[in-house]
């Protein structure tokens, strides 16, 4: 019994204080509580810092032992597990020696992780084409939606089209502006309401998830 | 029992994913060799970011957040040196943070490359790199309230009562706009609800991948944003309206023959649907 009041009532009620303090501050003008708010910004920061390294040491934990006793299903992980801590301690050894602002940091950053994601993202032009290719037909009402605006955006950007026929800009402007707008909103909107229902919830401690 | 046959219609509708690859790739590499280098068309809300770039008086103060690192950084990158081009050229003074540790290296890049000596700009008078500030959300509000309170050194580590910008700047009553490149579909919306929600006044142009557009169009519309820059087609538009075009013309001229096989396959997926709807009728 001890241990849940500790692992999930206390969180809560320090959740609840802090989320209605912060909340109240929105609406009153009243030195203290700006005060309070900008404590609380710092602790913030500091709690997200210590949140980063945690995490870099669950994740070493986490290679070491892959490495040590690899899945049964996937043996090769063990060499993964290896290259992935000899990567980490590369760049901490290059960032601690040289500082995150210097030359080679910057450097190495720019030639080894940029091209690898900047890879990554280019082979998504070659799996959105196999997509679009079966998601574009036009099978019903919600594929000719689909078909239409994709199109819109799609020839938009293009400045092939554009310059074989020029009023394609605006056509995909009036798209953006009048059919995918109106569906961005209800979007936004919806998570927006939604987090009011989170937030809400949380103070009067019905929302669990953030402890439990 | 036998195999039932394939009629044309079939195997259009399901070419082999390696064909495609290998279309895609070779339209994609054709204009990486042989530039085509044809105009940018400039969307509304590139036009709305020039726009309301030109209203900057000189002489004032902005302050960028950069979230771009990885991929994303390809899109934005040509937005990202432009823009300070711009700045720079027109004697307005730029604080750039990182909200993200890995926009440190990015940023250092991109302002290597828009090359501030250029244009006169020296570092720590008319711009300053304050490097990755740690927070993401709670950075971006504390740096609204007092830049001083949140961070004491520069990328470099120089304390900011040492940098002659940084005497004079310090919140959000010292700048003139803000300038973001956010991350994800979702990254724009704390600089709405920490600048936008408590200080309707001061502009925000953004860029970002253009993945994100959809999100961000809603925001342009409710003027949230002043104008965006969205992808290298956007950020091309702003190359553009400097008169160097760079880096984002090459990746939007690669755009043009790559995005070709989508449209025929589009096209040809829809023609082979609806052919063997009507065969089977017919049959």
């Amino acid at each position: 019994m001890a241990n849940v009041v500790i692992r999930t009532h206390i969180p809560m009620y320090i959740i609840s204080i802090i989320s209605l303090i912060l909340l109240a501050e929105y609406f009153v003008a009243f030195d203290p509580l700006a005060a309070f708010r900008k404590e609380m910004l710092t602790w913030g920061v500091i709690i997200y810092n210590f949140v980063t390294l945690l995490g870099s040491v669950l994740m070493l934990r986490f290679h070491t032992l892959r490495t040590m006793k690899p899945p049964s299903r996937d043996p090769k992980a063990r060499y993964y597990s290896i290259v992935a801590i000899a990567a980490f301690f590369f760049y901490l050894a290059i960032g601690w020696g040289t500082g995150l602002t210097g030359t080679q940091y910057v450097t190495m950053y720019m030639q080894t992780v940029i091209p690898a994601t900047a890879t990554l993202w280019g082979l998504n032009l070659i799996f959105s084409t196999m997509g679009v290719y079966r998601a574009m037909r036009i099978t019903g009402l919600e594929g000719l939606a689909l078909l239409i605006g994709g199109l819109s955006y799609f020839l938009k950007e293009m400045p092939i089209v554009a310059s074989i026929f020029p009023p394609i800009t605006g056509i995909g402007d009036w798209f953006l502006l009048y059919i995918m707008t109106p569906a961005g909103r209800v979007a936004v909107l919806t998570a927006a309401l939604i987090s009011i229902v989170v937030c809400l919830r949380t103070i009067i401690q019905r929302e669990r998830t953030a402890v439990v | 029992m036998t195999k039932k046959e394939k009629t044309t219609w079939d195997r259009l509708l399901d070419i082999p994913q390696w064909a495609l690859a290998i279309a895609a790739f070779v339209f994609l590499i054709i204009p990486v060799l042989k530039p085509l280098g044809l105009p940018v068309p400039v969307g509304a809300p590139a036009a709305d970011y020039v726009k309301w770039i030109q209203e900057i008086p000189p002489g004032s103060n902005v302050v960028f957040f950069q979230e771009m690192s990885g991929s994303g950084w390809d899109e934005i990158k040509g937005g990202y040196t432009s823009t300070l081009k711009y700045l720079w050229s027109r004697k307005i003074n730029v604080v750039i943070i990182a909200t993200y540790s890995d926009a440190g290296p990015t940023n250092i890049w991109g302002i290597n490359y828009a090359n501030p000596d250029r244009f006169g700009a020296k570092y720590g008078e008319n711009y300053v790199n304050l490097g990755y500030i740690p927070g993401i959300e709670v950075m971006v509000a504390a740096v609204r309230d007092s830049i001083s309170a949140t961070v004491s050194v520069d990328y470099l580590g120089t304390p900011l009562k040492d940098i002659p910008l940084m005497k004079t700047v310090d919140s959000y009553k010292d700048f003139s706009a803000i300038i973001v490149s956010f991350s994800s579909g979702t990254d724009m919306d704390k600089y709405v609800r920490q600048w936008y929600a408590t200080h309707p006044e001061i502009p925000q142009l953004w860029m970002t991948a253009s993945g994100n557009e959809m999100s961000a169009v809603s925001y342009w519309v409710g003027g949230m944003a002043k104008g965006y820059l969205s992808g290298p087609t956007g950020c091309a538009a702003m190359e553009g309206f400097i008169g160097e075009p760079g880096l984002a013309a090459k990746i939007t001229d690669m755009k043009n023959l790559a995005s070709i096989p989508t449209l025929v396959l589009v096209v040809i997926g829809n023609i082979a649907y609806f052919g063997k709807k009507l065969s089977r009728r017919e049959s």
